[in-house]
């Protein structure tokens, strides 16, 4: 610098040095705030949401959707057949129903689980298979793949219920079965006050008269999927023994019993298109009903929604089902009828047993406290716990499932209705790996 | 002279500013004949996005074409208008767009109103037969070009079955 001074030996006078420095700066900020011009376009993108629009429609056109949606190896047949592009990597999921499989952690005993195994599972519904996983578990720490815990027989919750609100947080659903015989298990327990939003006015003598459903009015009301689970979803019903029936296809015919407001009323496999049911409870054959056929049991309105071989089948309640009073307990020989109600006194989170005394409660977002069904309940219990299990399970599965989930994934909703109209979401997302 | 400048600087200056004309006008020129090359692509993928829309989830016109004379034809579309459901193509309009196809390709092409030639190939995902294959008897290879995949269903001897369909446009 000092040099081009002595030079020139003018004051005004830029120097070449300064000039260059300050024309590279030029040149880099031009660089920057212009740069070359391109054009890109994203017409691989666009392709890409094409072809899994395209496949999504294709699958429902060759009715397969539902199929696809729930069973990942026939859904990879599938994308095999006709996805060509070797570096195209497909995921799918699923919202708004039930997953094939969940986990239900429960602190039961094992033969509770065993129970529980033989009374829900393999569960049918709209004709897929949904298996309920029970796992033994304690409250502190539940298994992290759990979708609901569900609490067996009277325990002291107090003092859980931060540990249940980082449960419910999770996306899991908690339902409790116990019975409380003092107002104070409830009322003085925060888990039962907070969580389960429970209050128990007093204890009251004498039976209940009967338990029905409250019919929900609007599809935003909390009581409508557990009120719709029990309408729809089929309970197993076993054959436990044989007898040879003159007509029938499966001789002999495997033999059960339906267990119906502590009544036995049993059945007979005729064949994998019809069963025979006694429907007065005196032991004898009364009515032949087809597969897909409604019937009446006592009055009440079923549909025979299965027929597995000559071992298993499956029936649907049907409205208007009116169930005995199963509230009241017995103690010293009288009758105890708890009146458990909402804590804010309101019915709409009930589950109604009989006008005052409600039998299930509800609370946001998937919570319920069932009173308790003991070890050997009947049928209709089990729909009841059946339809609150599958009420507060997770929602949300992954089929397909990829590491890479940067691509484009199209969603589709999808409706069926064999057993129950079921609605759901199915996304399918394909992505390059790079 | 206080507002005098060196040649020195002044030779730099010069230098710079047709440095910079120069840098910006090689970037213009070699950006314009790409620009319209993609402007063209650009033409063509929409032209091919349309024309395979049409295809699947047009039905023609008149719908039943396929039962009419071809010469009455003003529109082509494979959507079968029984089911009228998209990406459900006819067997029917299939096996009379395919028989179309090999005769007068540029018939075809006309009734299409594209500016392009196409290739039109849809393969059945099962069994791999080509149901259709669509090409021009004489093919000029260009430098610009476009290949749709689309995927669709259709009733094969009273089945429902499904194929990818390849049009290529250039």
């Amino acid at each position: 610098m000092a040099k081009c001074y002595c030079k020139f030996g003018k004051k005004s006078q830029i120097n070449i040095v300064e000039l260059v420095f300050a024309l590279v700066a030029l040149f880099i900020a031009f660089g920057v705030l212009f740069p070359s011009f391109g054009y890109k376009n994203r017409w691989k993108e666009a392709n890409m949401i094409l072809i899994s629009r395209d496949l999504i429609l294709t699958m429902d056109r060759i009715g397969e959707l539902y199929n696809y949606s729930f069973d990942k190896k026939k859904l990879e047949n599938f994308l095999n057949t006709i996805i060509t592009e070797k570096n195209l990597i497909p995921w799918s999921e699923v919202e708004g129903t039930s997953p094939n499989v969940f986990v239900i952690a429960c602190n039961c005993t094992e033969e509770e689980i065993n129970k529980m195994n033989y009374w829900f599972n393999p569960l049918t519904l709209n004709g897929r298979r949904i298996y309920l996983l029970f796992q033994k578990s304690n409250f502190e720490e539940i298994p992290t793949e759990a979708d609901v815990l569900l609490i067996k027989g009277y325990k002291n919750l107090t003092g859980f219920s931060q540990k249940f609100k980082s449960y419910i947080a999770r996306g899991i659903g908690i339902v409790e079965i116990m019975d409380f015989n003092t107002p104070e298990k409830v009322n003085q327990d925060d888990t039962q006050t907070n969580i389960f939003g429970l209050w128990c006015t007093g204890i009251e003598t004498g039976p209940a008269d009967y338990m029905i459903f409250s019919k929900p009015t609007s599809v935003k009301n909390l009581t409508y999927f557990p009120f719709k689970y029990f309408y729809h979803v089929p309970i197993i019903l076993n054959a436990s023994s044989s007898e040879a029936i003159t007509g029938c296809g499966y001789q002999p015919s495997g033999k059960g019993v339906f267990n119906l407001g502590g009544k036995n009323y049993n059945f007979w496999i005729c064949d994998d298109n019809s069963v025979w049911f006694d429907i007065d409870a005196d032991g004898t054959r009364d009515t032949l009903v087809n597969l897909r056929q409604n019937f009446k049991i006592n009055g009440f309105n079923f549909t025979l929604n299965y027929i597995n071989d000559n071992a298993t089948i499956s029936i649907s309640f049907k409205p208007e089902y009116i169930f005995p009073d199963y509230l009241s307990y017995e103690e010293n020989g009288n009758k105890y009828l708890p009146k458990i109600l909402p804590i804010e006194r309101s019915l709409v989170r009930a589950i109604k047993g009989s006008e005052e005394f409600p039998a299930v409660i509800l609370n946001s977002p998937k919570v319920a406290w069932m009173y308790d069904i003991g070890d050997n309940p009947t049928d209709e219990e089990k729909t009841l716990l059946l339809s609150l299990l599958l009420w507060a399970s997770r929602k949300k599965s992954s089929i397909l499932t990829s590491t890479i989930k940067t691509g484009f994934s199209t969603s589709y909703v999808n409706v069926q209705n064999i057993d129950m109209f079921e609605v759901y979401k199915f996304s399918l997302g394909l992505a390059h790996p790079y | 002279m206080k507002a005098q400048i060196s040649f020195v600087e002044f030779l730099t200056s010069i230098t710079i500013f047709l440095g910079f004309t120069v840098y910006i006008a090689f970037q213009i020129s070699t950006f314009i004949p790409n620009y319209l090359n993609e402007i063209k692509a650009e033409r063509m993928r929409c032209e091919a996005f349309q024309l395979s829309e049409l295809l699947i989830n047009d039905p023609g016109d008149p719908v039943n074409w396929y039962l009419t004379n071809f010469n009455n034809v003003k529109r082509l579309g494979l959507l079968d208008e029984t089911k009228n459901r998209t990406n459900f193509l006819s067997e029917n309009k299939i096996l009379a767009f395919e028989g179309n196809c090999s005769k007068n390709y540029q018939e075809v092409k006309r009734k299409l109103e594209l500016d392009y030639d196409f290739s039109l190939i849809l393969k059945d995902g099962k069994s791999g037969e080509i149901k259709i294959n669509c090409y021009p008897s004489a093919t000029i290879k260009r430098y610009t070009n476009t290949t749709i995949r689309r995927i669709v269903a259709y009733e094969k001897n009273g089945e429902i079955s499904y194929g990818e369909m390849l049009l290529q446009v250039w």
